[in-house]
């Protein structure tokens, strides 16, 4: 006959084993889930940047990553802390024994043996006892601890469900709290460390390791707010120049055999209300229809989508230039002159282009190297029907929308579909000057032709800034100075 | 398998108390039609080795049926009825002067009480001091009668009746003096088969009589034998502790207790509240086989044993709020059975 006491102490110990796992499989999936989030943080900002157009930018990414990192840590505690609870309550042979009552139907009488062994218990057992004995080992003859308490596999995996799934949703909340729209030097940075990743795991050789570190700093410059809009432009310009630059095959293989036709922003959807339309090539994303995508493969379609976004940067960091450059002009002026600063809106000729719906009689003033004819009065088009679907420049709100660039970069003898690019008042495009090299496949100047040094638009110029006092600008006539600071 | 001699004894000792009480219910049931809850409740006190206070209207055969256990069990049983000028000494004795050989000495002649089963009719009819002489034998199985103590022979059981219909005139048992007792039982009307039963019995030519389940020469001490297995059956702390905390719960303000309680009750019941239960459950666990108690023993003991207990006050009886509605509820709150 077995000991019934020993029977109930060793299912004690496999209650004590059964707690503990099922405290650490709780514990498990959210813990992986959490793990998990942390290391594919980068991953996810990349998957959301390429496919949905959001990001979470360096800072928060970091914080978010720390945030995750503690959450882990937090979940660990929790689970030890629910280990050693769950241990501390199985390891009661009064618990136990009330356990194995239950199963067996034994109406607390193997909870008395049990009781009655504990140090505490009454010296003198009742002459009864030996009956309680014999009656508590007939009920354990049959009982099997490893088929009465099994590991509850599936409670323990739907108890960490429901954890891991909140989780999830606080993690699901907290990424889209924090995610916001990309600005173009953001999404160059992101492209720059997804080129520089390409070429490291290529094992190309040391230009293109160099360029791929060269990637990476301009890559974090741009992230940095610190630095003034001129530096990061001009780092994007030499990095763009080397990329630009006939490099080693492998770094072709990589990098594409994509046209540069130097797609700085200076003429590209900056200025009055050039090159903007409602396109899909408006702020950030991909260039609109027809990308080039070209027989470079993948490598070309990153290329070229890489020198989209380079470019849109740039223009991007011109504007910011621009903004700070005037914002410091009118600052420096408003000290010198009396009159008051004008008001955008109220000067045509403001080259911040908040040019507000003319009244009577505001018209354009034709500028030097353009046709007349192409000057229209602001809010009208050339048939005078009034066009305001958003790319006018003068719109009744005042605004003025933000340049797209419809940059395509073609190969020799490559024709691509063509740009559809609706409601655009003006467009400007530059002719390429390099050509293929014969034979070679790879880019040379074309010498014999004259570079164009100022792109082919129906925009109107923008205005000089003549660093000159406003008297000796002779451009304007007399009646119109009073208007121009 | 083989058991030791010391097991067969204390088995056979359950086996005997098993035996011996559903004889004894069935005995009784020969003459009682109906009421098996009463019968068996009046046997559970007996070997609990405590008093029952019993509670019916007049006709129902309270009389008859402590008659019928007292002769089932072989017992000796005496009956006072109690009226407004009963003395003390009327239910414990007296001196009396007796004259032996020419020579004239106090004897004592013992009352009524001296008997195994005494059936106290009407108690509330008695004034104070007679009832205060009754308690006081149930307490101290003796009695005193002019500085000389004289012992009850055990087993030494009362039962008591109370008409709850006539009032005036009476002396309800203050609250301090039901607590002695044991165990309450309300005795209801009987069902219409059982009267039918009832009316064939006592109106015909058959005398239905129970047949001793003891010899009566060994029936004191076999049933005290008996009142010690109950003592020796074993109560586990964890239900111990339940017991305790029945009685915090039906007790205002106690660990435990439902605002019900607070708002419906003056008093709960005293620690010989938790005598009685433990004392019912240890005999319900006998008759269930068993040498130790269960929580359902306890659950089954408690209603019996502290529904004389609680101290109603005025609201809960003008709002008809019993004790056996309050300890159910406090039963269902602490949710244990086996």
């Amino acid at each position: 006959m077995k000991d019934p006491v020993e029977i109930i102490r060793r299912t004690r110990s496999r209650l004590i084993r059964l707690a503990i796992t099922e405290a650490v499989l709780f514990g498990l999936l959210p813990l992986s889930l959490t793990l998990a989030a942390a290391v594919c943080l980068n991953s996810i900002n990349g998957l959301a940047i390429d496919h949905l157009g959001y990001f979470i930018d360096p800072v928060h990414l970091e914080q978010l990553r720390h945030i995750v990192l503690a959450a882990a840590a937090a979940e660990i505690l929790v689970a030890a802390g629910l280990a050693l609870r769950s241990r501390v309550k199985a390891n009661d042979l009064i618990h136990t024994a009330e356990l194995i009552d239950r199963s067996v139907s034994g109406h607390q009488e193997v909870v008395t043996l049990a009781a009655l062994t504990q140090p505490r218990a009454a010296p003198l057992p009742s002459p009864l006892f030996p009956v309680l004995r014999w009656r508590v080992c007939a009920y354990l003859e049959k009982f099997d601890a490893q088929r009465e308490f099994k590991l509850k596999l599936g409670e323990s995996f739907r108890r960490s469900l429901v954890f891991a799934a909140c989780a999830a949703l606080i993690l699901i909340a907290a990424i889209i709290a924090l995610t916001t729209v990309p600005t173009p030097a953001q999404a160059v940075a992101h492209r720059l460390r997804q080129l520089a990743n390409s070429m490291d795991e290529s094992g190309t050789g040391p230009t293109a390791q160099q360029l791929a570190a060269a990637a990476r700093d301009v890559a974090r410059d741009l992230e940095n707010p610190n630095l003034p809009p001129e530096q990061k432009r001009a780092e994007l310009q030499a990095l763009q120049q080397q990329l630009d630059r006939p490099q080693s095959p492998e770094a072709s293989a990589q990098s594409g055999k994509g046209t540069s036709s130097g797609s700085n922003g200076n003429g590209n959807g900056s200025g009055q209300g050039s090159g903007s339309g409602e396109g899909s090539g408006s702020g950030a994303g991909k260039s609109g229809s027809g990308s080039g995508a070209g027989s470079g493969g993948k490598g070309n379609q990153q290329m070229l989508e890489l020198r989209n976004d380079m470019a849109k940067a740039q223009a991007q960091l011109e504007q910011e230039a621009a903004s700070g450059n005037r914002t410091r002009t009118a600052q420096n002026t408003s000290a010198k002159g009396s009159a008051p600063m004008p008001q955008p809106g109220k000067n045509p000729h403001q080259s911040s282009g908040q040019n507000k719906p003319n009244g009577a009689g505001a018209v354009q003033l034709p500028q030097p190297g353009t046709l007349a004819s192409n000057h229209t009065p602001s809010g009208q088009n050339r048939n005078g029907r009034r066009d305001d679907k958003g790319s006018t420049g003068d719109t009744h709100l005042g605004e003025f929308p933000k340049p797209g660039n419809y940059e395509r970069y073609y190969q020799l003898g490559e024709g691509g579909a063509a740009i559809h690019i609706r409601d655009a008042r003006y467009v400007t495009f530059q002719l390429p000057t390099e050509i293929a090299a014969p034979g070679t496949g790879q880019l040379a100047p074309d010498q014999a032709r004259p570079r164009a040094t100022t792109p082919y638009s129906n925009a109107p110029l923008k205005q000089q800034q003549l660093p000159v006092s406003p008297d000796e600008q002779q451009l304007v006539p007399p009646r119109y100075r009073q208007l121009i600071r | 398998m083989g058991a030791a001699p010391q097991q067969i004894s204390a088995t056979d000792r359950v086996a005997e108390f098993r035996r011996s009480f559903a004889r004894a219910e069935t005995e009784i049931s020969k003459v009682i039609v109906g009421h098996r809850d009463v019968i068996r409740k009046l046997l559970t006190a007996l070997m609990a080795g405590g008093h029952v206070l019993i509670e019916g209207v007049p006709g129902l055969g309270k009389t008859l049926m402590v008659k019928s256990a007292a002769e089932a069990l072989g017992l000796s049983f005496k009956r006072i009825q109690f009226t407004p000028d009963l003395m003390p000494s009327d239910i414990i004795g007296t001196q009396v002067l007796t004259e032996t050989d020419g020579r004239r000495e106090f004897s004592f002649k013992a009352g009524p009480i001296f008997a195994h089963v005494v059936l106290g009719d009407e108690i509330n009819r008695a004034t104070p001091k007679t009832q205060s002489a009754v308690l006081e034998a149930m307490e101290e199985r003796q009695v005193t009668v002019f500085g000389e103590t004289y012992i009850l022979a055990p087993p030494f059981f009362v039962l008591a009746t109370q008409n709850p219909i006539e009032l005036e005139g009476t002396y309800p048992l203050p609250e301090a003096q039901m607590d002695r007792f044991l165990f309450k039982v309300v005795m209801g009307p009987p069902k219409p088969d059982e009267l039918r039963e009832i009316l064939n019995r006592t109106t015909g030519a058959t005398v239905y009589q129970s047949q001793p389940t003891f010899d009566p020469r060994q029936a004191a001490s076999r049933i005290e034998e008996l009142k010690v297995t109950v003592r020796e059956v074993i109560v586990a702390e964890p239900v111990e502790r339940y017991i305790i905390s029945i009685i915090g719960a039906v007790t205002p303000g106690g660990p435990g207790a439902s605002p019900e309680v607070s708002q419906y009750l003056r008093f709960g019941p005293s620690p010989r509240g938790a005598q009685a239960i433990i004392l019912c459950a240890k005999v319900n666990a006998l008759l269930d086989g068993r040498v130790s108690v269960g929580y359902d023993d306890v659950n089954d003991a408690t209603v019996p044993s502290l529904r004389h207990r609680l101290l109603r006050n005025f609201q809960a009886e003008a709002e008809n709020v019993t004790p056996e509605a309050i300890l159910e509820q406090a039963l269902k709150r602490l949710k244990r059975s086996s």
